[in-house]
């Protein structure tokens, strides 16, 4: 990967955020480009003898921010894995925008703009913050391998416009005085927001997240959420969000599915869930 | 090479500003001179820069009037009337100087506070002074000011820079955007043209530019005001003494309601045709400093102290050979300071040493941490420890240069009321 930050000449080209109103890299020039519709369907996931999910349905509408939800080993991250294809379900029909997308592996996924983060970060340790974002973003190259190693001028003007896309992110998500640092050297919250960086760096339509609040401070939670909120809101962003943590679950999400022992026991919004018998005996047991 | 020929070898390296141009500034407004600097400047010259977005963003003198114009005619179709007060709780960038440049030109009073302040001291500082209006860097600084909404009677609209975040605040009637602030700036100047320069003109030189708190040592902080002149006047001083001259970096990164600041980057840098520079965050402020080797810096001695402390961390952290030639050179320049300090010869084997050191270490280190360029050095706020003085001595800092400029605002207006 080649580090563009020494070459990139001083230029006003870009206007100023002040002066601009507001940064635009999420808003596409047409509505339908971020569109996002994810329909999963009798997903039924079995390892050996265990049923990890039975008869899933669950859908994900555009600019939505759905919650998945659930005791340890209920399912969640297994059924993340589903949709990103790293784990194929047997029985299942999962549809992106109506195409299906059930045995598609996960690099076609992030082309056609599904992008993930993970439960235990998933980082080149050894890269800069800024190599790890350029190489989230490959998806959009255009150049051969050819074309790279000879560090041509279309590689060269192309490598400048995606780390004006990446400039941008960092921007967003306030991590310019790290862009240039080593990620294994960064504090856990900041690789997890660096981890959030790379997923968007894929400017994905639908954003899947693995218990982004794991592990990170009160204060990095909250700008987790704050960052969460303004994607969804501002940019219309579709996420899927697994997450332990109710009560930031509870405040930011739309929808939330309720998973115990691989089965959907609820759907519905923050309130309904939160009253829902079932739900209450899968987290505190049978009280009765 | 003597002490003097160096001195005449680095003052034939500045482009100086003309006799006649440093003689008559007292009798102009600063946003005067800056109309006069753009029509001399023009839109070759540098005038701010700001990285943002990973790249240094360069205004020309003429963008810096542009902009200052549109601030001060927005301001005008608000309805600021001359000798209005208007609040700046704004961090280092060049909305500060557009915000600020432009009010002084329609005939507003600056106030420029410090954005770390709680809540209730902005709010005691605006209603002292009954600020009409407030320009607030972003969301925190809004929601400082909308949960005392009811205690500032006398603020018509505040102005916010960065628009982040700011999305759910549309509606409200008292907010507007900088951005469309200069909308407003321009639409009225495209039907009124000769409004602004009427207003601009109509500035004298002895209206007050600004208000700044002083330190508050003795007490609850003062509001010391300060004249177009007075600026003009210390400006005018300091470029006639310091080795500085048309397109010098300076590197501005002190809080824009302390005194150097104001004076640096608002007063000296616009006299001078100084080159005014906004690092990226305050986070990035070292490694910025560095990409642009600024040729002469005031800071405060916590900088220093911070920027010697992250020096031993660095070395200690390198490898041997790297450990053992700064050690060296460090052991070369102590014993250096301390003869040259009791006034005592330094043998020639010592002076061979220091030139390798120099050459080897000390320059290389001066570049990395973008202290090569320094004509001059000060440093400002409390006494720095003597320790770090002599730290940047042995590396190479000329220590002749670094002045403290303790209490300089009660200092300045005490001399300017004698």
């Amino acid at each position: 990967m080649h580090n563009l930050g020494d070459r990139v000449k001083v230029t006003n080209n870009h206007k100023m955020k002040a002066f601009s109103g507001e940064p635009n890299i999420f808003t596409p020039t047409r509505p339908e480009e971020s569109q996002a519709e994810l329909k999963v369907e009798n997903l039924t996931l079995k390892f050996g003898g265990i049923t990890a999910l039975n008869k899933i349905d669950l859908s994900a509408h555009n600019g939505e921010l759905i919650s998945i939800i659930g005791p340890n080993g209920a399912g969640k991250t297994t059924l993340l894995n589903c949709i990103a294809g790293h784990d194929t379900a047997r029985e299942a029909r999962i549809s992106f925008n109506g195409k299906d997308i059930t045995h598609l592996s996960t690099h076609h996924l992030a082309k056609i703009g599904i992008g993930r983060t993970y439960q235990n970060i998933e980082l080149f340790q050894s890269m800069t913050v800024l190599s790890n974002m350029m190489l989230a973003r490959h998806a959009h190259y255009k150049y051969n391998v050819g074309q790279a190693s000879l560090f041509l001028k279309n590689v060269r003007n192309e490598e400048v416009r995606h780390r004006e896309v990446l400039e941008e992110l960092i921007d967003f998500l306030e991590i310019e005085s790290i862009r240039k640092e080593i990620v294994g050297s960064l504090p856990y919250g900041m690789r997890k927001r660096v981890e959030l960086g790379c997923a968007l760096a894929l400017q994905p339509k639908l954003l899947m997240l693995d218990e982004p609040f794991a592990g990170i401070t009160l204060e990095e939670k909250e700008d987790m959420v704050r960052f969460l909120v303004e994607l969804n809101e501002a940019w219309n962003q579709t996420i899927i969000l697994v997450e332990h943590n109710l009560s930031m679950v509870m405040s930011i999400s739309k929808r939330v599915a309720v998973l115990d022992f691989g089965v959907k026991i609820a759907e519905g919004s923050p309130d309904f869930v939160q009253n829902h018998p079932q739900v209450i005996k899968a987290y505190l047991g049978d009280v009765s | 090479m003597s002490g003097q020929q160096k001195l005449n070898a680095i003052n034939n390296n500045i482009e100086h500003i003309d006799e006649e141009s440093l003689s008559s500034l007292v009798r102009f407004t600063l946003p005067q001179i800056l109309l006069r600097q753009a029509e001399k400047l023009g839109s070759d010259r540098i005038a701010l820069r700001e990285k943002a977005y990973g790249i240094w963003q360069t205004y020309s003198w003429r963008d810096y009037f542009r902009y200052a114009k549109l601030v001060g005619m927005g301001l005008f179709a608000l309805g600021l009337k001359r000798g209005e007060k208007v609040g700046l709780i704004i961090e280092n960038n060049p909305e500060w100087l557009f915000s600020e440049l432009g009010a002084q030109s329609v005939g507003g009073v600056v106030l420029p506070l410090f954005p770390t302040s709680a809540a209730k001291q902005l709010v005691k500082m605006l209603n002292r002074v009954e600020a009409a209006y407030i320009f607030a860097q972003d969301q925190k600084q809004v929601d400082k000011l909308l949960a005392y909404r009811e205690d500032l009677p006398h603020t018509r609209c505040v102005i916010y820079t960065d628009p982040t975040g700011m999305r759910t605040y549309r509606d409200n009637p008292w907010l507007i955007s900088f951005s469309q602030l200069l909308d407003l700036g321009g639409e009225l100047d495209n039907e009124q043209l000769d409004l602004f320069n009427t207003a601009l003109w109509e500035g004298n030189p002895d209206d007050i530019a600004l208000m700044l708190m002083t330190s508050g040592a003795t007490g609850e902080p003062k509001l010391a005001m300060l004249s177009h002149s007075n600026i003009t006047d210390m400006a005018s001083r300091w470029i006639k003494t310091a080795p500085i001259g048309i397109g010098d970096n300076w590197i501005s990164f002190t809080p824009t309601a302390w005194f150097i600041d104001q004076i640096w980057s608002v007063g000296i840098a616009l006299c001078g045709g100084l080159i005014g520079n906004f690092p990226e965050t305050a986070e990035t402020a070292v490694e910025d400093c560095r990409e642009i080797g600024p040729t002469v810096i005031i800071t405060s001695s916590g900088f220093w102290e911070d920027l010697a402390s992250i020096i031993r961390i660095e070395i200690n952290n390198s490898g041997f050979i790297k450990r053992r030639l700064y050690n060296l050179s460090q052991d070369i320049g102590r014993e250096i300071v301390d003869l040259e300090s009791e006034k005592k010869r330094v043998s020639a084997r010592l002076k061979t040493l220091r030139w390798l050191s120099t050459l080897i270490v000390s320059r290389p280190l001066l570049d990395r941490i973008g202290c090569l360029n320094f004509r001059v050095a000060y440093t400002e706020g409390h006494p720095i420890s003597p320790k770090v003085i002599q730290f940047f001595r042995a590396n190479g800092l000329n220590p002749k240069q670094c002045y403290e400029t303790v209490g300089a605002i009660e200092k300045t207006v005490g001399i300017l009321t004698v």
